[in-house]
């Protein structure tokens, strides 16, 4: 199955049967989309040994000549593919500069959300993309080098454990993966923010903010605008390929933060924050 | 041997060829060549007006794996720079081998060239104080099991790495070019008297020293996963001899005891890549090779095929895995070899029944 | 002055200066209270050397700012003494 995610074409083979109607829920028409033209990024499963063959199937999933990570329970897959496309990108795509960051996108105008896991970036974003906002991705923001603007990339948003309950109770209607229990990071499961169509749409857009969102429960909501030093520090920690780009990754970076306000977010109620940021865009 | 395997070879020889690729042409040469760590090498040998005629797609993948190549060269120059600091202030004398002598030396095919770590040697009454400055400075020495800790000290010709928590770097300190345990050696005078002086006051091997290096490395190892890169190293370098210089070099390689790894390296280069020789030059191959040439199209061709699933087959991975006993073999005497290998097999037949990742988790 | 393999940079907000070195592919965040006067093109964020030296003859915060970076080797020696 080919999925096309606009910047970055995927094959995925030798997965089980059940990820593939997953991901073609997920994906819609980028499933196989102009399959003439050739994929960035071939993700393979295969299996570990005969013994686990027939005690406990797992498979491993591999680019090319490597295997990306430890073996997985069969049942567990479908979050590996997702995770393995952020690997391919983050590991192999020195053109544009990666932020560990969700990104959202509203009058043509970006804001870049870098942070850790569990800052509930993710769900944050999911939510407003849902709502209005048009979400480029709730994982990396791909900057252009040049003229350090961000674009947008088709992939499902991944949530984890209460985020899942949380997003599903106030969007029943959104298009969901089923939910993977018990991998490293708990329960997770993928959702489609946008379709196809929409994502079309959406084209490179001018940095206007970065903020660094931190969900704490019952929090007030508390903006706290930071300096442009302050600022860049936080976009070099986040970044997947700041180091290997160097001088280059150092001016886009610049570039960016030039035209960029900065702000870190500690808050409970993601409509307040909604407001927020509408003041920004 | 699928063609597709051999054909990585035939594409480094002539790349203008990709400017006929069709798009999935494409797709699977960018995948073999990054898998065996050769894209950037491959970027490298076109010329900027070809580049500038290859579609977004194959440029993009090139232009990546160009700007990877460069950042680590980049470290590899700042490296030797602290390196031959740290050392000289202990005393020391490092020669910089392999990789960054290549790139010292700017031999053709340091372009591109991916290098996971630094090589360098001293000469071994140098070793504890270039062990103790390298510790002072900031490396650590990587963690090794106690068995192999053991083992590298005793039998090896290098230290276990060294890693900079800092900068991420690994080093690999060498007191000479081949295992001792091997058998085989080099005299530590013949090594240092066959090394010169970069512009830049570094010391590396002299161009014989490099390919016969090279040559070693590649007969005296056991992982030939990534061996189609030494192949291309081996043929870059040689390309730099005339073949009376060649007849010299293999002349001297005979004086050393290394006449047959040689010849069938350049038996190799002439199959793989269609390298031609004087008639006096094969005449020496033959002669020194006679009734083994079987091996070079049997054994030591599919040995270093590039590793990947499309071009993999049966008799390649016979084949290395052939090499690999081989090269556990020569870097042991027997007895040192069957407690070695019982320990590892040990381990091994686990991974295999209970998965790979069974001593992880 | 300025060493070559070094890049200066001052934010737009004068929040601080940020130096990239090339030999080394590090990115230091510097803060001096100078910086808030500094001189520096709007768009690439170089900073005005010249006005800076000049500077230095009357104004103890910039000469101390230039020994700041004299101090963390961004900047030759040579040219605090004028």
């Amino acid at each position: 199955m080919i999925i096309d995610t606009g910047h970055y074409r995927f094959r995925v083979s030798g997965a089980p049967e059940y990820c593939y109607s997953e991901l073609s829920r997920m994906y819609g028409d980028s499933v196989n989309l102009s399959p003439e033209k050739p994929v960035d990024f071939q993700l393979d499963f295969t299996s570990t040994s005969w013994l686990r063959t027939l005690v406990r199937p797992q498979r491993v999933l591999n680019v090319d000549n490597q295997r990306i990570f430890n073996p997985i329970a069969k049942d567990k897959c479908l979050p590996s593919i997702e995770w393995g496309m952020n690997w391919c990108v983050a590991s192999y795509d020195h053109t544009r500069l990666l932020i560990h960051s969700s990104v959202l996108v509203k009058n043509d105008k970006a804001i870049i959300f870098p942070a850790a896991q569990g800052s509930g970036k993710s769900t944050l974003a999911t939510l407003l993309g849902l709502n209005g906002w048009h979400l480029y991705s709730d994982e990396m923001a791909i900057v252009d080098l040049n003229s350090a603007t961000v674009s947008a990339v088709h992939r499902a948003s991944s949530l984890k454990n209460q985020s899942i309950k949380v997003v599903h109770s106030q969007f029943p209607n959104a298009v969901f993966s089923r939910t993977t229990e018990g991998t490293q990071k708990g329960a997770i499961a993928h959702v489609q923010v946008h379709s196809r169509a929409e994502f079309d749409h959406f084209g490179p857009a001018s940095v206007v903010a970065v903020a660094c969102p931190k969900y704490v429960g019952g929090a007030r909501t508390e903006i706290l605008p930071l300096n442009q030093s302050q600022g860049f520090a936080q976009l070099v920690r986040n970044s997947f390929n700041y180091s290997t780009l160097g001088e280059q990754g150092f001016e886009t970076l610049f570039k960016l933060v030039q035209g960029a306000e900065f702000f870190a977010l500690r808050y409970s109620n993601v409509n307040e924050i909604g407001d927020f940021l509408e003041t920004l865009v | 041997m699928k063609s597709e395997a051999r054909a990585l070879f035939d594409w480094l020889l002539t790349p203008r060829q990709a400017l006929e690729w069709q798009p999935q042409e494409w797709e699977r040469a960018l995948r073999i060549l990054r898998a065996n760590d050769m894209l950037a090498t491959f970027a490298g040998l076109f010329e900027p007006g070809d580049l500038e005629q290859l579609s977004e797609y194959a440029r993009r993948h090139l232009h990546s794996a160009v700007t990877y190549y460069q950042r680590q060269k980049h470290q590899v120059h700042h490296e030797v720079e602290l390196l031959h600091e740290l050392m000289a202030g202990a005393g020391c004398h490092p020669v910089f081998l392999k990789g960054a002598g290549y790139v010292l030396a700017e031999d053709s095919n340091h372009r591109g060239r991916l290098m996971s770590d630094i090589d360098v040697m001293v000469d071994k009454s140098e070793l504890r104080r270039a062990e103790l400055a390298l510790l002072n400075s900031g490396w650590k020495a990587k963690e090794v099991t106690d068995y192999d800790d053991r083992y590298y000290r005793q039998w090896s010709h290098e230290l276990p790495p060294f890693v900079h928590p800092e900068r991420g770097t690994t080093l690999d300190l060498h007191h000479t070019v081949l295992p001792p345990i091997t058998g085989r050696r080099i005299e530590t005078v013949t090594l240092f008297d066959n090394t010169v002086q970069t512009d830049s006051g570094y010391t590396i091997f002299n161009l014989k020293f490099r390919l016969l290096h090279c040559i070693i490395h590649l007969f005296f190892n056991e992982d030939y996963e990534k061996a189609c890169r030494d192949v291309w190293d081996i043929h870059c370098l040689a390309e730099q001899f005339s073949q009376p210089e060649l007849m010299e070099f293999i002349a001297l390689s005979q004086q050393l005891g290394f006449g047959t790894e040689v010849c069938f390296a350049l038996r190799l280069r002439q199959y793989l890549l269609g390298t031609e020789y004087c008639d006096q030059a094969s005449e020496t191959l033959n002669r020194q090779l006679r009734g083994r040439e079987w091996m070079v199209k049997r054994v030591i061709a599919p040995a270093v095929m590039p590793t990947h699933p499309l071009v993999d087959t049966f008799g390649t991975r016979i084949a290395k895995s052939l090499m690999y006993l081989r090269g556990h073999w020569v870097k042991m005497p027997l007895r040192i070899l069957l407690p070695h290998a019982a320990t590892k097999s040990y381990r091994a037949l686990v991974s295999s029944v209970m998965g790979k990742y069974h001593y992880e988790s | 002055m300025l060493y070559s393999h070094i890049v200066i940079k001052t934010m737009p907000d004068r929040s601080g200066i940020v130096v990239f070195n090339r030999n080394t592919f590090t990115t230091q965040f510097i803060q001096n209270p100078f910086v808030e006067q500094l001189k520096a093109d709007p768009v690439s964020g170089e900073v005005d050397w010249n006005w800076l030296q000049s500077q230095c003859g009357q104004n103890q915060d910039a000469h101390g700012f230039l020994s700041d970076l004299v101090d963390l080797g961004l900047v030759d020696g040579g040219s605090r003494d004028h």
